[in-house]
């Protein structure tokens, strides 16, 4: 019984924190991390979701970007040193009186890469919970303003792999992708039981909405990118990609889950009742391939110590799914009120139908300015949850550099980062530091990157 | 079912919330009594007796399990002892146990005591902290017994009126 409460308390606690969760980026890369997040050069996110860039030149030496740059893992080793005996930490096992959701959960959501300088603080505030005969309030007091008002989750779309070949900008490719999102969000009910602190109500369904989606396949691209006006120091380049996107499977479900309270809160042999239903819509490796069409168009313009760049992938990519089934998934104990048969799952309603699903559209817009040993930049990239904006510079000065920069999330939070480095030849060493708020906490911590640079 | 439910609910709301902090169950127990008319006992003395008891009932508590540490458990509340005649003393005890046939067989929870006097009301306050490891562990079920029993010393008759009885369980937070 213990068990099964602190899973499903955990599983709140990662669930509650996946907007903090999505709202951040793993970097390994300290140079990027001192700047904000900020990319500069070819790599990272311009590349990705600007196919005009492939045709733009590297210009490494003006924006002092390294040729490979390797991390260095403080934070495991502090981790290790925190838990030694991992397997048998009792924080880490469900089991164990000394299990400690909340650290799982910071650990999940705080990947110990890196240094953590500064823990974000975890609310302490006493949680009271005021029972009676008929009532039940819950006062999380501060801690309230963990739970989520509005909708969250985790979404994106990845394109893991794409090998193909080409000829003067014209590319042929196959390319493999895969789109997830979860979402969650509260009802208004339960919401403002945990809130608000309102009192539970007697006959009053308290729930919250589900929806996940995860499909995958792959896509014969024809793409082409190349300048169309000026000469290697600078020009205006266009890129363009159409995808054939086929779909090996995929699975989405969509519902609404909680209890139903009855006539009193605390009396009675059921004095709730579990309730829970989705449409779950899935198809299987094996069936019918799904199929639509989509593309990525992009701009980029490099005029002396200006860069800029626009670019937006999967455009109308609706994917057609031929072969698709659809079940009613619900949760219903008749037994409760006495009025019917007993557990019921699940209820097959089609099969074979066509059903259609939707890639979300991603751009990026970017802009650099190089001057001497100064480069300032920015950049603004929306993946179809919320647009995530970074800005951020550096300053060469010899062997030494400094950087800085500030990011808005997708939370909407504003974060800082700050860093250096110091060059002897091929290989550098960066620090820096960013601050985060994807903690069980709505204050920020601060981590601090070490990666070495191979120029 | 209602011990699960509660489980849940407590559990999920403090492992969102609470963090090294601590889990305080504010129980009403008074309640639980008052809603069965269990909350008002006669009492005479000195022979023959009425029945000094109320019917076992039943408060649901946390149900969290034995393995949480139970940092405080405090009883507060008060008696009317709404005397009738005579003058004496009334003393007013309260009985928590998790199996209903053993509620009054063990030691009261505490008591509290009145001096009484003929067609007068004497209300006595109370505020205790349970010390005992054992019974403060008695608060970690789901389902906690409670009885009161009122005995006198003298020639009285009255009624013992229950106002109120809140338990604020702190749970040192051992399971998150």
């Amino acid at each position: 019984m213990r068990t099964f409460v602190l899973g499903f308390g955990l599983v709140v606690v990662l669930g509650g924190a996946a907007a903090p969760a999505a709202a951040q980026w793993l970097v390994t890369d300290a140079r990027r991390i001192g700047m904000g997040g900020l990319t500069l050069g070819r790599s990272g996110s311009v590349a990705r979701y600007n196919p005009a860039y492939r045709a733009v030149q590297t210009q490494a030496a003006r924006h002092g970007q390294p040729k490979l740059t390797i991390p260095i893992p403080l934070g495991i080793i502090q981790f290790l040193h925190d838990h030694p005996h991992l397997s048998s930490d009792p924080a880490f096992d469900p089991k164990s009186s000394g299990f400690n959701p909340i650290l799982v959960a910071n650990t999940i959501l705080n990947l110990p890469l890196y240094l953590e300088v500064k823990q974000a603080p975890t609310p302490t505030n006493d949680v009271i919970f005021t029972v009676g005969d008929t009532v039940l309030i819950v006062n999380l007091g501060q801690a309230a303003n963990l739970v989520p008002q509005d909708q969250f989750g985790i979404s994106g779309s990845s394109r893991p792999l794409d090998p193909g070949f080409g000829f003067k900008g014209a590319r042929v490719s196959l390319m493999g992708w895969v789109h997830d999102d979860a979402e969650f969000e509260l009802g208004d009910k339960l919401l403002g039981f945990l809130r608000d602190s309102q009192p539970a109500q007697t006959n009053t369904r308290y729930s919250a909405l589900v929806h996940g989606l995860l499909e995958a396949g792959f896509a014969p691209t024809v793409s082409y990118s190349g300048r169309i006006a000026g000469d290697s120091a600078g020009g205006f380049y266009v890129g363009g990609a159409l995808h054939y996107y086929l779909g090996v499977a995929y699975g989405r479900t969509d519902g609404d889950g909680g209890f139903i309270t009855g006539n009193q809160i605390f009396t009675g042999a059921n004095p709730v009742t579990p309730d829970a239903r989705t449409l779950t819509q899935y198809s299987k490796t094996g069936n019918a391939l799904g199929h639509g069409f989509g593309g990525d168009v992009g701009l980029a313009w490099v005029s002396g110590p200006i860069e800029l760049g626009v670019g937006v992938n999967d455009i109308g990519a609706t994917i057609t799914w031929p072969d698709t089934r659809q079940d009613s998934a619900f949760y219903r104990d008749s037994t409760v009120a006495g009025n019917g048969s007993s557990v019921i799952y699940s209820r097959p309603l089609q099969d074979h139908v066509s059903t259609k699903t939707k890639l979300p559209v991603s751009y990026i817009a970017n802009v650099a300015y190089t001057v001497g040993n100064t480069t300032l930049g920015a950049d603004v990239l929306n993946t179809g949850r919320g647009s995530v904006v970074h800005v951020g510079g550096e300053q060469r000065l010899g062997l030494f550099a400094v950087r800085g920069g500030v990011a808005r999330d997708q939370r909407k939070r504003i974060e800082f980062g700050f860093g250096g480095g110091v060059r002897f030849g091929g290989l550098g060493l960066d620090v820096g530091f960013w601050t985060h708020t994807n903690s069980l906490s709505n204050e920020r911590g601060i981590t601090m990157a070490t990666s070495l640079s191979i120029y | 079912m209602r011990a699960k439910w509660l489980c849940l609910v407590a559990l999920t709301a403090a492992a969102v919330g609470c963090g090294e902090g601590r889990a305080i169950f504010d129980i009403d127990v008074f309640s639980f009594l008052s809603n069965a008319n269990a909350d008002t006992l006669p009492y005479s003395g000195p022979l023959p007796p009425l029945q000094d008891t109320i019917p076992v009932q039943t408060v649901n508590s946390i149900g969290i399990g034995g393995s949480s540490i139970v940092d405080t458990v405090r009883l507060t509340g008060s008696v009317d002892f709404v005397n009738d005649t005579g003058t004496g003393n009334v003393r007013f005890a309260v009985y928590f146990d998790t199996l209903k046939s053993r509620v009054y067989l063990g030691d009261s929870a505490f008591s509290v005591s009145g001096a009484v006097t003929p067609n007068a009301t004497t209300t006595s306050p109370f505020d205790v902290d349970i010390i005992d490891p054992a019974m403060r562990k008695l608060f970690l079920a789901s389902t906690v017994y409670v009885g009161i029993r009122a005995s006198v010393t003298g020639a009285v008759q009255g009624t013992a009126k229950l106002r109120a009885l809140r338990a604020r369980i702190v749970i040192k937070d051992k399971i998150f």
